[in-house]
Order: structure tokens, then C-alpha cells, then sequence
């Protein structure tokens, strides 16, 4: 039984492998803000010429345009402006952000394409559970993906204390270590509420 | 003393998931109860607010006004945004695991609105999975520097469970080299698609 827990357990273990990394480093990132983890300036300018689509609203609009331009990702509401000249929005997913100009009465739209970098794209797999509209199937997986980490992290926590008892050398210290943490760490998450 | 490298990996493996296992427990936990919000948080957290006479020191600083409002309203909780409104009245927001508390003193200084938001059971979790950065006292700097050991040992988990799968199954590495394998290369996959598309 503690031979099959074992190779499940290290097996278990290489499915997390990136998943661990990414969660570690991420969740580093949002306590310290690492320099090197700001999107990047990579910046270009491009323009097409589109058919604008019939809309019913400025959501819709801004959906339509995307999906006209080739583009992938959401269109915040909030990013959503009118003025005189015409209509500004943003597009953005993990790896780019675009901001779109449609000007009253030109077909062309006017796009600004900001690459953010390897470091942003690998930041926002952090619990990214998103649904983007028009990507491949295996992209959209990654929320599955996610979610099967948790289970196996779980699995790795109960297969691994359970191999552990089973070696009687170290279970004194070990335990010992466990139950003062696992106290400690109680003791600060309710102090840290009330 | 000659070290041996597996029994050190071994134990360092061990020794840090037991040391910080509360913490990474509840981070991925929390994690995945944010990421199912609709799932989870079905009642709405508690809300009171009052208002109250304060007696503001005559300052222009916020800190110093923001210090005065903690003491006195008992706040420990991380400061969040602090700022004036249009009609010329202050606002300091705060977080913790708990809840959140707003604070607004009226433009002549003489009145404070204390908004205290109590959150629900799974809206503790997902206010511990927030909670981030440091300055907001000591007990909120230890939780965030666990947050912060919990974080080195997610990797370091990754890197000595990689080694001692070598050095405890490269005999029968098939099926563990295949895992591998589609495990790092779905996730390189996926950042090539986005740096890319």
C-alpha cells in the first residue's frame, strides 16, 4: 500500500510540476511586485479596414469589432469610451492588450497591439479560469487543469503525511514540526479575522 | 561530513510541507473557492454602519488622520486606499481575512461613517487568498510573510519532488517521464498561444 501511495503520490507530483512553479512565483509577484514581471513597452500600430457591423449596444460594438479584427480576449466595460470623434475600447487577454479606435463615419479602425511579455502571461495562469471566445479547446483547459491541481494537491497532502507515518524513524519530529506549524498558522489565520 | 544528497532532499521536502502545510492548505483551498465565487457565495455578508462625533487632529497628513480613525475605531487591518472626495471629504479603506471597514469624516472633520462589512464563511477564505502585501501591523505582516514561505514552498515542492522521482523511480521512468512531459508542455503550449496570438 505505501509502495503504490508512493509512485501515485510522485506521480501525482510531476502533473503539478508547472503548476507549482507558476503558483510560486505568481503568488510572489503579488506581495512584492517584481520589477521584471511588469508587462513590457513592446508596442505596435496597425490599422484595417473593416465593414462595420450592425450593434445594439457599446458592448456589443466593441465584440463585434473584435471579432471583425481577428481578435481574441474581452473588452472591459469600464475601458468602453464615446466621444465626438468616435469610440475607444480596450481588448485584452493574458499575453496582449489592445486599445481600438473607431472613428464616426471611416471604415478603418485604428489598433495600438502592447505585447506584455513572457513574465505577465505566466503571472496571470494563476488562477486563470476565464472562457475566451475563438480560442482552440486546449487553451480554454487550462481552468480544468487548475482545478485538477487542487484535488491532487490535496491527494499529495493525505498520500504524503500517510508515507510518512509509515517510517517510524522520523515520525516523532516530524509530527512534532506538523502540529506546532499547523497550530501556529491556526492561530495567526484567526487572529488575522478577528 | 559527507552529506547525503537524497536524505537531505528527502527531508527538506518534508520538513517544509509540514512547517508551511496550514498555509498552502488553505492558499489553494481559498483559491479554488474564489475561482467557483457563484458556487460558494450564495448569502450576502453582514453590513452595519454608524456614524460617530470625532475630534480629528489638525493635520493636513492622512497618515497621521488615518492613525487616529485606527485607534479609535479599533481598526487592525490593512490599509488600502486613502483619498479626498469632490466634496472635500476624506475616505481610508481597509482589508483583512474578516471583512472590510470604511471610513468617511465630513469635510469640516467633526463627523466620521464607520461602514464595517463582516464576511460569510467562504468570504473568509477568499479574503485570505487576498490578502497581500506588507505594512498593515505585525500580526498582518507574519500572515503575509506565511503567505510569502507558503509561495517558496509551492516551488521548492516542485523541484525536490522532481529530484527524488529520479532518484526513486528512473529504473520504471516511462510513465513518469510521459507525465512530465505533458505536463510541461501543455502549460509551455499555452504561454507560447498567448505571447503569440
Amino acid at each position: 500500500m505505501r509502495n503504490k501511495l508512493m509512485k501515485y503520490h510522485l506521480f501525482a507530483g510531476l502533473l503539478c510540476f508547472p503548476y507549482f512553479i507558476i503558483f510560486g512565483i505568481s503568488s510572489l509577484n503579488f506581495n512584492h511586485h517584481f520589477q521584471f514581471m511588469e508587462p513590457g513597452k513592446n508596442i505596435i500600430h496597425w490599422q484595417k479596414q473593416i465593414i462595420i457591423p450592425p450593434f445594439q449596444d457599446e458592448q456589443q460594438f466593441s465584440d463585434a469589432i473584435r471579432d471583425s479584427l481577428g481578435l481574441i480576449g474581452w473588452s472591459p466595460p469600464w475601458e468602453i469610451k464615446k466621444d465626438t470623434t468616435g469610440f475607444q475600447f480596450m481588448i485584452t487577454h493574458p499575453g496582449k492588450n489592445y486599445a481600438i479606435s473607431v472613428f464616426n463615419n471611416e471604415p478603418v479602425i485604428k489598433v495600438e497591439e502592447a505585447r506584455k511579455g513572457f513574465w505577465p502571461v505566466l503571472n496571470s495562469l494563476h488562477g486563470f479560469n476565464e472562457k475566451i471566445l475563438g480560442v482552440p479547446l486546449f487553451v480554454n483547459a487550462w481552468g480544468i487543469y487548475s482545478n485538477v491541481v487542487v484535488l491532487v494537491m490535496l491527494f499529495s497532502i493525505i498520500s504524503g503525511i500517510y508515507i510518512y507515518l509509515k517510517n517510524k524513524k522520523e515520525r516523532k519530529t516530524g509530527l512534532f514540526i506538523l502540529f506546532s506549524c499547523l497550530g501556529f498558522s491556526l492561530l495567526i489565520m484567526l487572529l488575522a479575522c478577528l | 561530513m559527507k552529506i547525503n544528497t537524497y536524505q537531505f532532499i528527502r527531508k527538506l521536502h518534508l520538513y517544509i510541507a509540514f512547517s508551511v502545510l496550514g498555509f498552502v492548505f488553505m492558499y489553494f483551498v481559498s483559491g479554488f473557492i474564489l475561482i467557483h465565487e457563484n458556487w460558494f457565495l450564495q448569502s450576502r455578508p453582514k453590513t452595519t454602519s454608524q456614524q460617530y462625533a470625532v475630534r480629528i487632529p489638525d493635520t493636513t497628513s492622512n497618515d497621521k488622520i488615518a492613525a487616529y480613525l485606527e485607534k479609535k475605531f479599533n481598526i487592525h487591518a490593512k490599509r488600502q486606499r486613502t483619498g479626498k472626495h469632490n466634496d472635500g471629504s476624506l475616505y481610508f479603506e481597509y482589508i483583512k481575512p474578516g471583512g472590510t471597514y470604511a471610513v468617511t469624516v465630513s469635510p469640516d472633520k467633526l463627523q466620521a461613517s464607520l461602514k464595517i462589512i463582516k464576511f460569510t464563511a467562504p468570504g473568509i477564505m477568499v479574503g485570505f487568498h487576498r490578502i497581500h502585501e506588507y505594512g498593515g501591523g505585525w500580526l498582518y505582516d507574519i500572515y503575509v510573510l506565511m503567505m510569502d514561505l507558503a509561495s517558496i514552498a509551492t516551488i521548492l515542492f516542485g523541484l525536490t519532488g522532481l529530484y527524488l522521482w529520479y532518484k526513486l523511480m528512473w529504473k520504471k521512468k516511462r510513465w513518469g517521464i510521459i507525465i512530465l512531459s505533458l505536463s510541461i508542455g501543455y502549460t509551455i503550449t499555452v504561454i507560447a498561444f498567448f505571447m503569440n496570438r
